[in-house]
């Protein structure tokens, strides 16, 4: 395997007197992936970064890359690049200096620090930025710059943490296909670490989700957007809704509904699945409907989101496109309608049981 | 409105900064004009001065006795900025790395001893030296004037050097350790760079202070130790040679000027030169 971590923990008391950092990990990562772990803050995700990067000495636990332990490499002389959130540029120095200050450091020469700068200038678009001091770069230059910085000397792991979160909108969707880009031409692998779920979708083959210190879910997006194994991921990954009801393989029509809390299973949708039609309207075959009564709805430009609310009193959320006509008024009787096949039952965690 | 007002200061500024000029120019300009006018003149031999206008007291200086003396002062004054300046470094990295008491702690040991009078910490340094610490005997030798000197002197080196490293983004190291950098480059590849211009706040801060101190080479030094401070003394209140004395600051400040301008100059080459 090629980046093998196993039983990794890392605790420190945090400035309230609780324990944070990492409680437990084990994840393997495959050659030239794309790896994101995605969690709210405090989970652990960042702890777990900068143990790879070698900032932190982990409590217990073992990381192997190539089955060598990396432990017992010094931090800076691992085969591993770290872009830190904030850049960490050096603002003493010309943009080209931070670009090959790796390879001043191992004192190659002249020659080759031409050569492998003008490579990496040329793949992550900073030529033209080189007169220019550090300071005076935009967001999205500086992105570049870090990102030429630690790819210059060709490391087998890329570690990026929070890597879009400080730029706007436009240029975040801009650099996420430059990752891409960059990661499939150079074939080393990039860890991503996260809290905006679309930029894990975006920029990785998997993603790992994290809470309290431990990896709860890892998978494709697919995976983990249709198949959550907890309500944590459901609701953390996308907007889930979830509702009780007696529900068997492929069966149609309108279905009773009640208080989730009496099910060991609860049945969980993604708002997008759902149709709203006018109540009476029929369903066909593998079609499930419950009547519901709006309660409001926003237009969000390529989709209506309706908040409704179904017989138990309960609510939920929907998407319908936004090309069609508004579902319903506020108050409107409508019936909510789904495939079976959208839906996906997760063990209900505040069941009795 | 707002743009002309910005142009001419209101009459209350002005009031406000009469007393500041009044007092540059009664305290520092007026005595300097004073001095330089001495520095010109001849000292009789009854000990008053001549006003007959003369390049005497500066051809005296020449004298290798007195030229000694100079470089001797210079050379100690050197001596001290390095050494407070390899102590304060490390010392105001680790301070600026401390959280909460243990930060507020180490400010106040640096801060308290300057609190206290200049004169008592010289008392405390010579009994020190009296004891003979390392086994050497301290008192009254040029190495117990120098350790006198950096101990008053330290605290001046390490508050420029600890603000500049707290306000640096501890990422930068990391960043610098992330990309290959040993221990040894991030010192100097990252951190003397990074923090240059408090190194030579930090450094004139020691230097200049120092080249002109009378009063720890005389009480450390004993009698035996003679600096441009007590040459100053003696030529002011002793010799009463007003001309000479006057002539040899004029020519501290002329050359104390001359270095910090081409201080100036290498910093904000090199500084262009990074950038």
């Amino acid at each position: 395997m090629f980046l093998e971590i196993q039983g990794l923990r890392k605790i420190f008391i945090d400035s309230d007197g609780n324990e944070a950092g990492l409680a437990q990990l084990d994840l393997e990562i495959a050659e030239g992936e794309g790896f994101s772990l995605l969690g709210p803050s405090g989970c652990g995700k960042t702890t777990t970064l900068r143990l790879l990067g070698g900032f932190e000495t982990p409590d217990a636990g073992s990381i192997r890359l190539h089955g060598k332990d990396l432990l017992k490499v010094a931090p800076h002389k691992r085969p591993i690049r770290t872009v830190f959130q904030k850049y960490a540029l050096f603002p003493h120095l010309s943009v080209f200096e931070n670009i090959v200050f790796s390879l001043r450091m191992s004192q190659k020469s002249e020659a080759e620090i031409k050569m492998a700068s003008d490579e990496i200038l040329e793949l992550t678009e900073t030529r033209h930025l080189l007169k220019r001091p550090v300071g005076m770069l935009s967001g999205g230059e500086q992105q570049r710059v870090a990102l030429a910085r630690a790819l210059i000397s060709d490391p087998e792991i890329l570690l990026l943490d929070e890597p879009l979160s400080a730029l706007d909108l436009k240029l975040r969707e801009k650099m996420q296909m430059e990752l891409l880009r960059l990661r499939k031409k150079l074939g080393s692998s990039f860890i991503f670490v996260t809290h905006d779920q679309s930029e894990a979708m975006v920029l990785s083959d998997r993603i790992g989700i994290m809470n309290n210190g431990r990896l709860v879910q890892i998978g494709s997006p697919q995976e983990i957007y249709r198949r959550p194994t907890s309500h944590f991921v459901a609701t953390f990954v996308g907007t889930a809704n979830f509702f009780g009801t007696e529900l068997t393989p492929h069966m149609s029509g309108n279905l009773e509904l009640l208080p989730p809390k009496q099910f060991n299973a609860i049945w969980m949708l993604r708002p997008e699945s759902i149709d709203l039609r006018p109540l009476g309207s029929s369903l066909r075959e593998n079609e499930l409907g419950v009547p519901v009564r709006v309660i409001d709805t926003a237009f969000m430009g390529q989709e209506w989101l309706s908040k409704v609310q179904d017989p138990t009193g309960a609510t939920h959320l929907v998407k319908t496109p936004g090309h069609e006509p508004l579902p319903g008024q506020d108050g409107a009787e409508l019936l909510m309608k789904w495939e079976y096949d959208d839906t996906w039952s997760l063990q209900n965690e505040n069941s009795p049981a | 409105m707002v743009a002309s007002k910005r142009k001419l200061p209101s009459l209350n500024t002005t009031l406000l900064v009469i007393p500041l000029y009044a007092w540059i120019i009664g305290f520092l300009v007026g005595p300097f004009v004073i001095l330089s006018l001495f520095s010109f003149n001849t000292r009789l031999p009854d000990g008053t001065t001549s006003t007959a206008l003369s390049l005497e007291a500066y051809r005296r200086l020449l004298d290798p006795l007195y030229l000694g003396i100079i470089l001797r002062s210079l050379a100690l004054a050197l001596a001290n900025t390095v050494l407070c300046l390899l102590l304060a470094f490390p010392t105001a990295y680790l301070m600026a790395r401390l959280r909460g008491p243990q930060k507020a702690l180490a400010l106040s040991l640096i801060l308290i001893p300057l609190a206290t009078s200049f004169l008592i910490r010289i008392f405390a340094v010579m009994d020190f030296l009296r004891l003979k610490p390392f086994g050497l005997d301290g008192l009254y030798t040029v190495p117990g004037i120098l350790f006198a000197l950096c101990y008053n002197y330290l605290p001046y080196a390490i508050l420029p050097l600890y603000a500049s490293f707290q306000r640096q983004d501890p990422r930068l190291l990391e960043a610098a350790a992330d990309l290959g950098a040993s221990r040894r480059q991030l010192v100097t590849r990252i951190l003397i760079p990074l923090h240059k211009s408090a190194i030579f706040s930090a450094a004139l801060f020691v230097f200049i202070p120092s080249t002109g101190e009378y009063l720890v080479p005389a009480l450390v030094g004993g009698s035996r130790q003679f600096f441009i401070g007590n040459f100053l003394q003696n030529q002011f209140l002793t010799a009463r040679n007003w001309p000479l004395g006057s002539a040899l600051i004029v020519l501290l400040l002329f050359l104390t000027l001359l270095g910090l301008r081409q201080l100036r100059r290498y910093e904000s080459f090199s500084t262009r030169k990074g950038a």
